[in-house]
């Protein structure tokens, strides 16, 4: 069990991390909060020794994913305009704006895998075992998204 | 080009609240229950971890099953269960009467090389028990299968003074009029008797369950008596191999599939063209092809044919997994076909095929109709 003073740590060092993933699954901000919350709590409860910061991380996104699964199934989720929420981001450029709202709009079973590989840089055999798919379906997934965020880009580009 | 650096600063935005950051980093200085920032989840396991904190449970953890290719044979072959064709037959309860429509069931010979290579290592010895009031409930072993959340649990429920209380369906499905004895927690199942290991005194019986909900362990006891059950991992020592399509919306591994409904648009369509907003009540048909041209036909309305042990579908209506009533060589698994959609687009790649497509960025094949349905 970790100590006030580690949990404190990896607090610091990981929630983002959780609450990003949570995001990229439930693509609404109060329930990826509600899933932070449930992670971190069953990280303070959680009776393991892990071995290394890599290992809290990687138990940290596997608890992440089941806990998003299990919400995605829950009756009680909210309704929330994800619009709301990214107008509270404050992005630098307009493109750091589309990137997000494109990103948004691919399905969940793109924008997972593409944020553990492009932001959190695990390898496509990782995010398979996280995932529990095979890896070649997460390379799939990754080259789909990318040409289904390509086209939406494209095509917010043309509206304007 | 993907643009990773863009994407990072993008995301790099998403952080969570000041307010939130806070919440959570008091929490080592918060009591269980009190103080806790309160969402519907936390109440639910509020709610469980108050009933389960006096209590002293069995953890089952993953060891290997003594005898599992008797189970498998069991479960997955035609020593139990026998295959029987359609039948509608007509059923009365109280004043209503009504026409129940059995379908066709085809059991097979276990496919005994599949499961020793790809199934038994993957059942697990349990051995463990609890008792309420004169029933004794004994978890003999387990089978789980993590790519699909689904599984099997073989156990006995014995009575000294003789297991009554319940009847049997037409396909051997175990259930107590008078109400059910055992609760599972953490998935839906069916039972099935297993009548050579059934007595005066003692019920043997497999259940079949999908929609393990994500969490490490199920919990298996009496109902009326939950503090005590027993806990069945779902860690499955590395897990069985599957195959996927779809962009991994549809897994097959050799006991169980799963389907992602949501971009499954085209179950939507009716026949005379319009659209109605259940996709899970119109699958009426549900395949898997084999190389050699056979079929394993899950189900189809009409004819009506059943060859899953349990369906379910989620609450959402976006997860559909199905327990199978024979074990499935994926390695001769060619298409699953969904209504008149063939998915054809197996994803279990060689790594030389992976890196080459990656490479090449070739148009990859989606799930194509056949050009006569």
């Amino acid at each position: 069990m970790l100590t006030n003073e580690q949990f404190t740590r990896c607090v610091s060092a990981y929630i983002d991390t959780v609450f990003r993933l949570s995001l990229n699954y439930m693509k609404n901000s109060a329930d990826a909060e509600d899933v932070t919350q449930n992670v971190f709590e069953k990280l303070l409860k959680e009776q393991k020794t892990f071995e290394s910061d890599d290992h809290i991380r990687y138990w940290l996104i596997r608890v992440t994913i089941n806990e998003c699964r299990k919400m995605l199934r829950s009756v009680w989720r909210r309704a929330e305009n994800i619009e709301d929420y990214a107008s509270k981001l404050s992005f630098t450029t307009p493109e750091h704006s589309e990137l997000f709202y494109a990103v948004m709009e691919l399905p969940q079973k793109y924008r997972v895998p593409i944020y553990l590989y492009y932001y959190e840089e695990y390898s496509t055999e990782q995010i398979g075992t996280m995932l529990k798919i095979p890896q070649a379906t997460v390379c799939t997934q990754l080259k789909r998204g990318r040409e289904l965020l390509r086209k939406i880009l494209q095509e917010a580009d043309r509206d304007v | 080009m993907f643009d990773s650096k863009l994407y990072k600063e993008t995301f790099s935005r998403v952080r969570v609240s000041e307010e939130m950051l806070s919440e959570v980093l008091n929490m080592t200085k918060q009591k269980k229950n009190t103080g806790i920032r309160v969402t519907r989840m936390l109440v639910i396991a509020a709610v469980i971890t108050a009933m389960l904190a006096t209590t002293v449970f069995a953890y089952v953890g993953f060891t290997r099953y003594e005898n599992p290719m008797q189970m498998l044979r069991t479960f997955f072959g035609d020593g139990n269960q026998e295959s029987s064709a359609g039948q509608i037959v007509h059923e009365t309860y109280y004043e209503l009467e009504y026409d129940l429509v059995q379908p066709t069931i085809e059991r097979v010979p276990l496919d005994e090389k599949t499961a020793e290579a790809d199934v038994v290592p993957y059942v697990s010895a349990v051995g463990e028990s609890v008792s309420y009031g004169e029933y004794t409930l004994t978890i003999e072993a387990h089978l789980y299968d993590s790519a699909t959340d689904c599984g099997v649990i073989y156990y006995t429920i014995e009575n000294p003074n003789g297991m009554s209380g319940y009847e049997l369906q037409y396909d051997g499905e175990v259930w107590f009029p008078g109400g059910e004895l055992i609760l599972l927690q953490g998935a839906a199942e069916k039972s099935y008797i297993i009548e050579a290991e059934t007595t005066a005194t003692k019920l043997a019986a497999a259940s079949y369950y999908c929609g393990a909900d994500a969490e490490d362990f199920l919990m298996v006891g009496f109902y009326g008596d939950e503090d005590n059950s027993l806990r069945l991992s779902l860690q499955d020592g590395g897990g069985m191999d599957a195959i996927t399509f779809f962009d991994g919306d549809i897994a097959v591994s050799p006991v169980a599939m799963r389907i992602t409904l949501e971009d499954m648009d085209f179950l939507l369509e009716r026949e005379d063209g319009s659209y109605s907003p259940d996709k899970e009540n119109h699958i009426n048909y549900l395949a898997i092809r084999n190389k050699d041209g056979s079929e394993y036909v899950l189900m189809c309305d009409d004819p009506r044919v059943d060859n899953t042990m349990y369906a379910l579908i989620t609450y959402d209506g976006n997860v559909a997994s199905y327990d199978f009533n024979r074990l499935i060589d994926l390695e001769q698994v060619e298409a699953v076909i969904i209504n008149d959609v063939e998915f054809t687009d197996l994803q279990q790649m060689t790594r030389e095929q992976r890196n080459a497509e990656l490479e090449t960025n070739p148009v990859y094949p989606v799930a194509t109709e056949p050009a006569n349905p």
